[in-house]
């Protein structure tokens, strides 16, 4: 292995050969200094960089669930969010040399060095990957090349009179009388979009319309669709987002822990406990019932869950706390649901062909038969209206912030159960609560 | 893109007489057969006898009654001959298309401005007549002068030149004729010349004034090409120059306002002056589904096979997206309507695909009549076309009443930020639905099926479709402009501007491969590169190749990456035709692999050679396209003089050499592979890329050239061959600028591989001492 150089930046002059072999090609006679397309725009992310931590696809990639999985209880993730900017890196030994304020205790290094190793011993999986490369060519679609004002291109587009901001080409004539003609010149290239189904036109949108955007953790289409942004102000999103999904994660892991503890242990065992911390439960005001009073709407559906699906109706009595991921889990159900049926119905459907020859799609009325809304799957036999669908309580819920969702989960399972959703454990008792437990929030536990 | 380059022959007149002169010994004859020396030679087009039977015709001033009786003969007014009575039959005909009724009013407009814009829906026969009308007014062999006619694509300029041969009773080739690529079937007799746009367009650049034409006739031109759209901006200032050149631009839409606006002047407020005739189409009763489809294959094979049980008899036309879903949506309606025929008792369903890579003689079987009654006094028989959207404007099929139209096609889309260019799978325009609908109604009243919402329609599709200048990667067209003289493309007159970040990065591409410099002016091997009908990148790279010592190797590798992909691999033989590959593979790559492919080809017995190509999962036809290719490009090297001689095969740079010149050409298309895995990423665009399934490349190559980068629901590079850093940044030392580079795994390979360079400069320098 050669030595990582400590500083590639400066040592690197061009190689002499490159000179004289300029002479072989007769396309390399400019041997001015060019500079790349995107080198320019490097540079103007540089500063950046350095005050906020670089948008690393590679973390963001990582599904959330595997940073927050209750069971996992090491706490590297943070670490790793924090050095990722490295790890794209062979050399970051040189980079941190180079760099004197990026001064590192020989602990910390350590810690960075184990993680380094760990991220190099567990290749990124097909799926991280297949993010991570959509989550590059998001950022690279959005990113303007006109930016770049070291182009010769642009340059040479300049020099003809070009202004940057403006379209190619005439104006369009107006015709006299129509004053409000638009100018139709494109000022941006066209993105290309790739479908990965075969979902007829329309039907996109008409999932959205029915269920909503019920995966904000998913985020796919929320990064497709603004492109008119600057690298600077995407990077912060992104990094949003990450944070919003690592969140969304959290709370996915803080609900279920919450689910299994309501099973094991109703929370009317811990009824005069919880009410001793105050501070845990008096926030939880208007959204959360109070523990005494869900009692009853509450144990008696809720140990039936895991032998069987509930009704949206019955979800809606559950404790507004974890309601959200039984409700995701109930209409993920429900679409594999109709799925199922509309592929049964394309195979059966077969033989109504000819026997009754009329085209249930299109008679003159518009109407069909119930056999035929069945057999194209537009309905099923259990009839899920959009009315049980709607959840007011809920939606009001997930609209708050999601530190402060998560906040309320973690409160609730103290006060339930003294379980501490940052240490991973339950506590026998609130002084040993008090005594082991550093606090509240995550960073009390770092 | 391979395939839509065109006119190979189009070189300068005068030189290629040269040589055509000097290999043929030829004598004057042969100097006339050639299309592009017939206006040295006009006097020679008119025939002594033609030119009585239209003595009482002044030019620009003629009559429809003067030229009916013209048609009407008994001698045919071009040749003199006695006309047949299959002319006759026709011509009874071609009175009763819908151009027929306005020909008045089109030859006063024709004779009154100097562009028209002509609106005629299908089957108006605006292709077949519009040129005759236009003939029999301009009487070209007075003038010496043609007229041509511009086609989107090969085969419709092939078939439609055939069309009129037949109904102006004249040989095809001779007075009607044809000039598509590698194909040029005219005469110095040729009056009227179809041919496809690209080359007119390739004309131009030769001949600025297109001085050869006293009119030109773009057709198709709501198709909106990229050669269409280059042309009708050229096309406005040579109007301008040439006061007697008359142009009239066709379209199949209602879209005409902004061709009139276009071709109009804007300062008078004046648009071009509009003559729309209305199709023969009867009405199409459309429906929509009421709830939008989950999967549109299924939707549409359910809905083909519900026509045919239940609707009357009509054929049937249903737009599918690709060669792979078409051939999968035969393989299944076949099978679904033989088993409905057996179990229901209907007629039998004959079932037709249709894309532009089929072989022509299959894509002529969709013509062939519906299926008699499988026995006397059954059910009539139907006929399933599935087809790309080449049916929708381009080819017309009698008889289909019944279509299907689940909104998608594939369009091609580049995107200049990460330079990638695939084709995908997009919905349609409005205007397309249209299109597509109204083939229903060719013979008789018919239905259109689409298979998404009402709503769906008026909300998700645009109106029209992006116009592939909007689509396609431009430096061959910047390359192309600056051939024609045209300095300021900033300003120039586009009908829809391209994106400003597509010509920028254009400019920069053919800055990095020294076809401009740096003022943006033609450099010597821009220019020589403009000659080839190529991307300048490999253009670039046929150049250089000499300099590599293996230009007839880059040169077979150039015209086999110009023609459609040599492999064959049949779904249902994969493995098969995969260990048929594995005989050719080369361990460096696709680029090689398909070399060796060409050399095994070549050393074929002339007559085993198709068996040969068809035991080794081969396409006889791309292969000896590419042949072809090979031979119009050699021509052009030839006339550049550049050096052929190539290394001897037994010598150990043999490979070495052509990679290096791979190199040459492509430097700006290289992808390293990343530490971390599979991954290779793109060098400068910071793009993560597999290598596609299809490489004989293994994993362990750290540098990639690439041929293509292409988005499914991955990102792909495809026709990969492993090249070596030290090679890139010899050859190409202003895009390798170490400088220029973003700190990461490529900038710190880049930098070891300059240390190496210079160790080994010094040590050699320390030998030679």
């Amino acid at each position: 292995m050669t030595m990582p150089s400590t500083a590639p930046n400066s040592r690197v002059t061009k190689p002499s050969s490159s000179s004289s072999s300029s002479s072989r090609l007769p396309f390399t006679t400019d041997s001015e200094d060019e500079e790349d397309a995107f080198s320019n725009l490097a540079a103007r992310h540089k500063p950046s960089a350095k005050v906020l931590p670089p948008v690393e696809p590679k973390s963001l990639s990582r599904p959330p669930t595997m940073v927050a999985r209750p069971s996992v209880t090491n706490p590297t993730h943070k670490t790793v969010a924090r050095n990722t900017e490295d790890d794209e890196d062979d050399d970051y030994m040189s980079m941190t040399v180079a760099d004197p304020t990026a001064a590192e205790t020989p602990l910390q290094r350590l810690k960075r060095q184990k993680v380094e190793a760990s991220m190099r011993g567990h290749p990124l999986s097909k799926a991280e990957l297949a993010e991570q490369e959509k989550l590059k060519r998001d950022l690279g679609l959005a990113t303007s090349i006109l930016n770049n004002t070291s182009s010769k291109g642009l340059k040479m587009m300049k020099a003809m009179g070009y202004s940057t901001g403006s379209a190619l080409g005439k104006a369009v004539p107006t015709p006299t009388g129509v004053t409000d003609a638009k100018d139709t010149r494109r000022l941006e290239p066209i993105k290309p979009i790739v479908r990965e189904s075969r979902m007829g036109i329309g039907h996109e949108s008409d999932l959205k319309r029915k269920f909503g955007d019920l995966n904000p953790a998913g985020g796919e289409g929320s990064v497709t669709k603004r492109q008119e942004l600057s690298p600077e102000s995407y990077r912060n999103r992104l990094t949003q987002e990450a944070q919003q999904r690592r969140y969304e994660a959290q709370i996915f892991a803080a609900q279920s822990i919450c689910e299994k503890l309501v099973a094991q242990d109703p929370p009317d065992s811990y009824n005069g406990t919880s009410k001793k911390s105050k501070e845990g439960t008096s926030e939880e005001g208007e959204g959360v019932n109070e523990p005494g009073s869900e009692k009853q709407a509450e144990a008696a559906p809720e140990r039936d869950f895991f032998n069987e699906k509930p009704t949206f109706t019955q979800i809606k009595q559950i404790n507004l706390i974890y309601r959200g991921l039984l409700y995701r889990r109930a209409v993920s159900d429900l679409k594999a649901c109709l799925k199922k049926k509309e592929q049964d119905s394309l195979t059966s459907s077969k033989s109504s062909y000819v026997p009754n020859p009329s085209l249930p799609k299109y008679n003159a009325t518009g109407e069909f038969s119930q056999d035929d809304k069945i057999a194209l799957g537009t309905e099923s036999e259990e009839v899920v209206t959009e009315q049980e669908l709607e959840d007011q309580e809920l939606e009001e819920f997930e609209k708050r912030e999601a530190k402060d969702r998560l906040d309320e989960i973690v409160r609730y399972l103290r006060s339930q159960w003294r379980y501490c959703f940052w240490c991973k454990s339950r506590y026998a008792t609130d002084e040993e609560m008090d005594r082991e437990c550093p606090g509240l929030t995550e960073e009390d536990h770092d | 893109m391979p395939g839509e380059r065109e006119n190979l022959d189009s070189d300068r007149p005068t030189k290629k007489a040269k040589v055509s002169a000097a290999i043929n010994g030829a004598s004057k004859d042969k100097d006339m057969d050639n299309p592009y020396l017939a206006h040295m030679y006009a006097p020679s087009i008119a025939l002594s006898a033609s030119q009585d039977l239209f003595a009482g015709l002044t030019r620009h001033q003629t009559t429809t009654a003067q030229a009916q009786q013209a048609e009407d003969g008994p001698l045919n007014p071009f040749t003199g001959t006695q006309l047949s009575r299959q002319y006759f039959d026709i011509l009874r005909k071609r009175r009763d298309l819908p151009v027929h009724a306005q020909r008045d009013e089109f030859l006063r407009l024709y004779q009154e401005n100097q562009i028209l814009v002509f609106v005629g829906e299908t089957g108006s026969g605006k292709t077949t007549q519009i040129p005759q009308f236009v003939l029999y007014d301009e009487k070209p062999f007075e003038t010496g002068k043609k007229v041509a006619c511009t086609q989107p694509r090969r085969v419709a300029a092939m078939s439609v030149a055939k069309r009129v041969a037949d109904e102006m009773d004249v040989v095809l080739g001779e007075e009607v004729g044809y000039n598509i690529r590698f194909e040029n079937n005219t005469s110095s007799k040729t009056l009227l010349q179809y041919m496809t746009d690209g080359m007119l367009l390739r004309e131009a650049m030769n001949d600025p004034n297109l001085s050869r034409y006293s009119c030109i006739i773009l057709d198709e031109a709501h198709e909106r090409t990229l050669a269409t759209d280059i042309l009708m901006g050229l096309l406005k200032e040579v109007a301008r120059r040439r006061p007697d050149l008359k142009i009239v631009v066709m379209s199949a839409t209602l879209d005409a306002q902004k061709f009139q606006r276009y071709f109009g002047v804007k300062e008078n407020d004046y648009n071009a002056p509009l003559l729309a005739v209305p199709g023969r189409t009867h009405p199409v009763e459309i429906f929509y589904t009421p709830e939008p489809e989950r999967d549109y294959v299924e939707a549409a094979l359910r809905t083909v096979l519900q026509i045919h049980g239940s609707e009357p008899e009509g054929d049937i036309l249903l737009f599918l997206t690709g060669e792979e879903e078409i051939e999968e949506a035969c393989k299944r309606l076949r099978a679904e309507g033989d088993e409905m025929q057996r179990e229901y008792d209907t007629g039998p369903l004959k079932v037709y695909a249709l894309y532009g890579t089929l072989p022509p003689n299959q894509q002529q079987r969709i013509f062939d009549p519906a299926p008699p009654p499988a026995r006397s006094g059954g059910k009539p028989g139907r006929k399933v076309v599935v087809s790309t959207n080449i049916a929708e404007t381009s080819l017309t099929i009698d008889g289909i009443v019944y279509v299907v139209d689940p909104g998608f096609s594939k369009q091609k889309v580049y995107n200049p930020r990460i330079r990638v260019e695939s084709l995908l799978v997009s919905p349609i325009s409005k205007a397309s639905a249209q299109q597509r609908a109204g083939r229903a109604g060719r013979t008789r009243p018919g239905k259109c099926f689409r298979l998404y919402t009402e709503d769906a329609f008026k909300k998700e599709l645009i109106d029209q479709t992006y116009p592939e200048i909007l689509r396609s990667n431009l430096a061959s067209t910047v390359l192309e402009l600056k051939k024609l003289g045209i300095d300021d493309l900033v300003h120039f007159d586009f009908m829809d501007p391209p994106a400003p970040e597509t010509m920028m990065r254009a400019l920069e591409e053919l800055n990095y491969l020294a076809c401009l410099d740096d003022e943006g002016d033609l450099t010597t091997l821009g220019r020589m590169a403009s000659e080839y009908p190529l991307d300048p990148a490999l253009a670039v790279m046929l150049i250089s190749s000499s300099e590599f010592q293996c230009a007839s190797e880059i040169l077979s590798i150039t015209a086999l990456l110009s023609v459609p992909q040599i492999f064959v691999r049949p779904p249902h033989k994969r493995k098969e035709a995969d260990a048929a590959k594995a005989q050719f593979a080369h361990s460096d790559g696709d680029h090689l692999t398909m070399l060796n492919v060409y050399h095994a080809f070549k050393s074929q017995e002339s007559g085993a050679s198709q068996r040969w190509c068809l035991d080794n999962f081969l396409s006889f036809r791309s292969l000896t396209s590419a042949d072809n290719v090979r031979n119009q490009l050699k021509v052009i090297m030839e006339k550049q003089e550049i050096d052929m001689k190539t290394t001897p095969f037994n010598d150990r740079n043999y490979y070495n050499n052509i990679r290096q010149a791979l190199c040459a050409g492509f430097f700006m298309q290289v992808a390293k592979k990343m530490s971390t895995g599979k991954t290779y990423k793109t060098v400068k665009d910071n793009q993560d890329v597999l290598l596609h399934p299809s490489t004989v490349l293994g994993q362990e190559s750290e540098w990639v050239l690439y041929n293509e980068f292409v988005l499914t629901t991955k990102n792909y590079i495809r026709t990969v061959t492993s090249v070596k850093p030290e090679w890139l940044m010899d050859i190409a030392p202003n895009y390798y600028d170490i400088d220029s580079f973003e700190k990461g795994e490529i900038k710190t390979a880049l930098v070891r591989t300059a240390e190496k360079i210079a160790r080994k400069a010094k040590l050699d320098k320390r030998t030679q001492k």
